[in-house]
């Protein structure tokens, strides 16, 4: 069912006394209104190297994620997870790629990685996908601020639970987020995933995260070591607070 | 959103010295690289500085009476002297420009005073004396040391000559200047011996009273012998009077205190001087009176025995010669009883002239005797000057000797490059440290979960190993 269009008349004197107009829209979309989840199969026919939980499950690194996604849990189960870096190459794509692998190979509950970083989107070449051919995030979110019951396409990875959504080649004069059409739609992928991973680009880069961070549950640092700085931690740190910042996960050198 | 950020999150961990090392010892490239520069800029430091080597030689000191003040020179006042004698700036100076030494100081006044830093002289037990010297070359530490003994001993043999000529010219001036005053009293002496020559004759140690009362016993004491050789029977030896035994001892002691007098003034005085005229007259009198005392003492000869006369008595012309040798007997009695008592009143009865003039004589005579005694003094002084300038200058007994040459120092005295080596490694590994720990100071990066916690504050969710060698830039 359509999105009723934003009503520009004013409402009647009766109901609303008031001379101040309404901005916004007060009633929520009902149960019908929910768009759907598409899923778009796709075989990893080449994982990425930093891949760990494909290119090598048994490895101490994919030890080390299956211990993230504990501590996660620990940390009170948050179902939306932003991870993001003070700066940009710090292994933020990693992490939430692997994280997001983590959880899906337990096959009981369904998890969508998200692609929100606009400016280097890497997130269908880690996972080879073709490019331009696959559901692009922007793209839909664009589109879903007309047509919100427009059902969601994602990209199913292999035989698990893992869901994509990446971002595709986006001109550099679009590259803006919109902090509630991103917040519906995390609204909206909460009713179809357990749990939502969300791969957010550097914090200093850019106002992004603070436009997102609101939508997670939760927010992961990624930090590499003998690259990353304390000081620009510290300065992300402080520009995402008071987020409940669920802790730093390190990258050895 | 779940929850707010707590403070602890962004609560420090405490910075333990543990991990400032470990996060210094991050930056060991740095450590090393500064540690290397520093040892390649010590290395020819320490190449460059110079050893200092000591050779030593020893020098015996003679202890040798001096002419002149004839007490022992003392090994320290002796240490004194020759270390002045060392330290001369002249001979030190002479020995570097000799040497070459120190060829950086133009000025080899300032090239003697930086050697007399280095020489030492130190004065040991057993009138020894150590001289050292300091160089940076073995082998020039044992010539300078060896020339500096050798310049030392032949100095200090000439300074023993030359003080030698010295206190023997002193000496000469002053034989001459005592002969002259010796002269002068003799001849003061002579004037007036001449004047009164009844003092000459008056120190006489026999009284004229005395003499002439042995010339009375004497008589008497023969007198005597003969009376009683004559009343003597026949063919009876009469044993010696012990008057006349006691008169030729005292004639034998006169006799022989006059030879000794004469023999002592022969040997000092000329036969015009009137001492020893006095003294050739004393012994002569002597022999004299002891010859006569023999003659009286001598055993009386065996007598034939008289022929008794009619009368069964002596002859008359015998009782004749007996009487009257009694009566000469009682006359010399009574001369005798009176010389006697001349004798012992004699000294109430002082001639003040005679007295005056016997005090003159003794002070002239005594003025004579210690101008002799003083000339005398001089002429052994003289002559001990004499055989030490002769020694001297012969120089076959010196007073300084070598007693063991300079030696060629094999290992240096104190080795300094070690210690500059030490140093410089030192100096090397606090800079590499220091500048390790600089490093780690200004470098905030994050090289494990620790440094995550402690600079960020916050808690480490798990520390992943890295899958790729190095971070790539293309992807987030």
């Amino acid at each position: 069912m359509p999105e009723p269009p934003l009503s520009k008349e004013p409402p009647s004197s009766q109901a609303r006394p008031s001379s101040v107009l309404p901005l916004f829209r007060t009633e929520r979309p009902g149960p019908a209104a929910r768009p759907e989840v598409v899923a778009e199969r796709h075989a990893v026919a080449r994982a990425d190297q930093g891949l760990v939980l494909l290119t090598s499950p048994t490895g101490r690194a994919a030890a080390k994620y299956r211990a993230l996604r504990h501590r996660l849990l620990e940390h009170g189960d948050p179902k939306a997870v932003l991870v993001t870096s003070a700066h940009a190459s710090e292994g933020t794509t990693t992490v939430a790629s692997n994280l997001a692998l983590a959880i899906a190979e337990l096959r009981r509950y369904r998890v969508l990685l998200l692609e929100a970083n606009l400016h280097r989107p890497s997130l269908a070449a880690r996972f080879a996908l073709p490019h331009n051919q696959h559901p692009c995030f922007f793209a839909q979110l664009e589109e879903h601020r007309s047509t919100p019951a427009a059902p969601w396409r994602v990209t199913e990875m292999g035989a698990g639970d893992l869901h994509l959504l990446a971002v595709g080649a986006v001109a550099a004069e679009a590259r803006r987020i919109d902090a509630p059409s991103f917040a519906a739609a995390l609204e909206a992928m909460r009713a179809h995933y357990e749990y939502v991973i969300v791969d957010a680009p550097p914090v200093l880069t850019g106002p992004d995260v603070n436009l997102l961070q609101d939508a997670a549950d939760a927010i992961v640092l990624v930090a590499r070591a003998r690259h990353t700085r304390a000081r620009a931690l510290r300065e992300a740190i402080e520009q995402i607070s008071p987020a409940d910042i669920a802790g730093v996960v390190v990258i050895a050198a | 959103m779940a929850g707010a950020l707590t403070e602890g999150h962004m609560r420090a961990a405490p910075v333990t010295p543990w991990h400032v090392a470990r996060r210094t010892l991050r930056h060991w490239p740095v450590f090393l690289a500064v540690l290397a520069t520093g040892i390649a800029a010590g290395v020819p430091v320490v190449l460059r500085t110079e050893q200092v080597y000591r050779s030593e030689a020893v020098l015996l000191y003679r202890q040798t009476a001096r002419v002149g003040s004839g007490e022992a020179d003392s090994s320290r006042r002796a240490g004194s002297r020759l270390q002045d004698m060392l330290l001369s700036q002249e001979r030190l100076r002479r020995i570097a420009d000799e040497m070459r030494l120190y060829p950086q100081h133009a000025d080899r006044n300032v090239a003697a005073d930086e050697m007399r830093k280095r020489v030492m002289l130190h004065v040991r037990d057993g009138s020894t004396f150590l001289v050292t010297f300091d160089a940076a070359d073995p082998a020039v530490a044992q010539a300078a040391i060896a020339r500096l003994t050798q310049t030392l001993i032949r100095d200090n043999a000439l300074q023993r000559v030359s003080e030698a000529e010295e206190t023997r010219r002193l000496l000469d001036g002053e034989h001459q200047r005592l002969a002259q005053e010796v002269n002068k009293r003799e001849t003061a002496l002579t004037e007036f011996l001449r004047v009164h020559p009844e003092a000459a004759l008056a120190r006489s140690p026999a009284p004229d009273n005395r003499r002439e009362l042995d010339t009375v016993q004497r008589e008497f004491a023969g007198l005597r012998a003969g009376r009683l050789r004559a009343d003597a029977p026949a063919g009876v030896t009469t044993r010696p009077d012990p008057d006349l035994l006691a008169i030729v001892r005292r004639a034998e002691q006169e006799l022989a205190t006059s030879r000794l007098e004469l023999a002592e003034r022969e040997q000092r005085l000329t036969d015009a001087h009137p001492d020893l005229m006095t003294a050739r007259e004393r012994a002569r009198r002597a022999q004299a009176d002891l010859l006569q005392a023999r003659e009286l003492a001598a055993p009386p000869l065996v007598i034939e025995p008289a022929r008794p006369s009619a009368n069964g008595g002596p002859s008359s012309p015998a009782r004749y010669a007996t009487d009257m040798a009694g009566a000469e007997m009682a006359s010399l009695e009574q001369e005798i009883t009176r010389l006697r008592r001349t004798g012992t009143g004699s000294g109430r009865r002082i001639n003040r002239h005679a007295l005056r003039v016997e005090v003159e004589l003794e002070g002239l005579r005594h003025d004579v005797e210690q101008a002799r005694q003083q000339l005398a003094s001089l002429e052994e002084r003289q002559l001990q000057a004499a055989m030490v300038e002769k020694v001297a200058a012969s120089g076959a007994l010196g007073q300084l000797a070598l007693l063991d040459p300079a030696s060629r120092p094999g290992l240096p005295l104190v080795d300094v490059r070690k210690k500059v080596a030490l140093a410089a490694l030192t100096v090397a590994l606090m800079l590499a440290g220091g500048t390790a720990l600089l490093r780690a100071r200004a470098d905030d990066r994050i090289f494990n979960d620790t440094d995550a916690e402690w600079m960020a504050g916050q808690s480490v969710l798990v520390t992943v190993p890295s899958t790729q060698g190095r971070p790539r830039r293309n992807h987030a």
